[in-house]
């Protein structure tokens, strides 16, 4: 007997362990309430969530007050109040502070027993749920913060499920393809790809769901609404969840027809400009080949033809002739070079002292300086090194030069100052002359240009200009030129750095 | 300078034909001059005078750019054929294409590169170079 006693009991603390211990491990807690005698008691686990000690001793007013003020007490309150008078059962996620002043969320239950119409015990569950409850919250806000850069996103964005059926979409994929975002959901996503695009999106949801590829990305054409077709840009992932199960694909749909179609426009330009070219030499072998034979012809006919009857010369139209001959001779020879500077491309750059070929270019026109007491003051610092086609830059220097002293005023003896100066991507020369000038309003948009004369002068010609410009371009720079009428120009020439 | 014996022009223009045989006569540079107006013609008539050694000329002027048979062409041909007497061959072109100028001087037998028109004064160099 004794024995079974002591069996049943040690079975009793066993089933009390037990309890205890599933208490512990859910963080469960338990409490009774009696209210004829207002006795309150909680249980180990209860009294733990609370942060109070093993031998602490609640009753229902400081029980109440450990829950927080505002909707949390009113709430508990109300639930106990109508559990004691109307036999109702509650169940309610609040929040407590505890007593070391800690925020936690629970859940309470409470039971209320009634006996001959009176409540004579509530008991209940007390769960300390703050993980899950952040947990929740935090999911909710990832989730507000997802649908919120999701929906909004200026790209066109879709989810698709394992079956290639969109279950969620944007506004901005809906407008890229001309349907409403309703009209999208349940769509197959090879309804509104090209089918030329049909395999290659196949492959890649198979590499991504075989884990070949984390991501997929290509150029595809999609289908609007209205069968108009429109290049984007897609960039495909797969979503697992924790377990790494595909769950559904993520897809990024951006509008690229725009940049397609200035692609495409560049490529058109370029071939026309690489024809252009082409004709450009054609025209170049023209010029050297047939045109020079024939004016060199027409010259040298002309020459022997004064050494044998010379009394033709005195004949009117023979000067006349004469005259037109060499002019298409010279302009022949203007055009050959033209022709030449844009075949030779392969042109070498070395470094030189910008002094030094100025001085150069002073020295070839020493005549000339002598002849119109011409001042030239070369002010570049003798240290500026450059880096240029020798040959251009020198025919560039020679150009200015010969044309600020070709150009000058009557009665005003030429000075010419070159200075230097630097910018980020440039060296910058400036050629200041006081000659005649340009009427830049009149002449600006020819200046440079093939064969513009502005100067009623005896062998003014504008191919000198159009050729320095030529020069300059070729090696990455540019020219400008500021002037007025009767006082000068100022021609500032950049040289890449 | 000399007078030349025999000077042979090869070049389909008339004009530059009736010139520069004008130049060589007032100056009375040379004897008589031989004419053929493309490459092959002047190949068929050159070979058996080179060949026979005899009459060979002493100046070649030669053109480019002519029918049937251009003067490359005839250089490459010109080339093969053994000739004890000194010939002095200039090309003389409209052509002022650099890359003419510069395959001319990759034949051995080409003296100089005369770019056209041919005046009185680069002529009277060439005559006073012998």
């Amino acid at each position: 007997m004794n024995e079974i006693l002591k069996k049943l009991s040690a079975e009793k603390d066993h089933y009390k362990d037990l309890f205890n211990f599933m208490q512990e491990a859910a963080v469960i807690g338990t409490w009774e309430f009696y209210p004829k005698t207002d006795a309150l008691s909680w249980s180990d686990v209860t009294k733990k969530i609370h942060d109070v000690q093993l031998d602490y001793e609640p009753n229902v007013e400081t029980a109440i007050n450990f829950y927080k003020p505002g909707l949390s007490i009113s709430t508990i309150q109300e639930k106990l109040s109508r559990a004691l008078e109307h036999g109702e059962y509650f169940d309610v996620e609040l929040e407590i502070i505890t007593a070391k002043g800690i925020e936690k969320w629970v859940r309470s239950i409470g039971y209320p027993v009634f006996k001959d119409g009176a409540c004579i015990k509530v008991f209940g569950l007390f769960q300390d749920i703050t993980e899950k409850t952040n947990n929740a919250l935090k999911i909710k806000i990832q989730e507000e913060q997802f649908r919120a850069s999701f929906e909004m996103a200026a790209t066109g964005m879709a989810l698709v499920d394992l079956d290639g059926k969109i279950f969620r979409t944007n506004q901005a994929l809906a407008k890229t393809l001309a349907y409403t975002t309703k009209e999208l959901i349940g769509i197959f996503i090879k309804d509104i790809v090209h089918e030329d695009y049909h395999d290659i999106g196949n492959n890649a949801a198979d590499n991504l769901l075989k884990g070949h590829q984390d991501v997929f990305q290509h150029e595809l054409r999609y289908i609007k609404k209205n069968g108009q077709r429109v290049w984007c840009w897609s960039s495909v992932s797969l979503i697992r969840n924790d377990r790494g199960k595909p769950i559904h694909f993520l897809a990024h749909v951006t509008d690229i027809t725009k940049t397609k179609t200035s692609e495409t426009r560049i490529k058109s330009l370029l071939e026309t400009t690489n024809s252009q070219n082409k004709r450009l030499l054609n025209f170049a072998h023209i010029v050297s080949h047939n045109l020079r034979s024939h004016s060199g012809n027409l010259s040298i006919l002309l020459d022997l033809m004064a050494v044998e009857h010379p009394n033709i010369t005195q004949n009117d139209y023979y000067p006349l002739l004469l005259k037109a001959s060499n002019n298409l001779n010279e302009t022949i020879v203007n055009l050959s070079e033209v022709a030449v500077i844009n075949t030779e491309i392969d042109q070498q750059f070395t470094k030189v002292k910008a002094y030094d070929i100025v001085e150069i270019g002073i020295e070839g026109l020493s005549g000339q300086i002598m002849d119109y007491n011409v001042t030239i003051k070369n002010e570049i610092n003798k240290n500026i090194t450059i880096n240029v086609i020798l040959a251009y830059f020198e025919s560039i220097v020679y150009n200015i030069l010969s044309n600020a002293i070709k150009y000058r005023q009557k009665n005003i003896d030429p000075e010419i100052e070159i200075s230097h100066e630097n910018n980020e991507d440039y060296h910058i020369f400036h050629f200041k002359d006081n000659g005649l000038g340009i009427n830049l309003n009149m002449h600006k948009h020819k200046i440079f240009g093939l064969y513009k004369t502005f100067h009623e002068h005896e062998d003014s010609r504008g191919l000198g200009l159009f050729l320095t410009k030529n020069h300059i371009e070729v090696m990455g720079g540019k020219i400008t030129v500021q002037s007025k009428e009767n006082l000068g120009s100022t021609f500032s020439i950049y040289i890449k750095k | 300078m000399k007078k030349l014996k025999l000077t042979c022009i090869i070049d389909d223009d008339p004009i530059f034909v009736f010139t520069t045989k004008k130049l060589f006569d007032f100056n009375n540079y040379c004897e008589s001059i031989l004419i053929y107006h493309n490459g092959k013609e002047a190949l068929e008539g050159l070979k058996p005078i080179i060949e026979s050694n005899e009459n060979v000329p002493e100046l070649i002027l030669l053109d480019l750019n002519m029918p049937i048979m251009d003067g490359w062409q005839f250089l490459d041909e010109f080339s093969k054929l053994k000739c004890n007497k000194k010939i002095v061959l200039y090309i003389v072109s409209s052509s002022i294409d650099p890359v003419d100028i510069e395959r001319a001087k990759t034949y051995r037998e080409v003296s100089n590169y005369i770019i056209k028109p041919i005046t009185r004064e680069s002529l009277a160099q060439i005559i006073d170079s012998f």
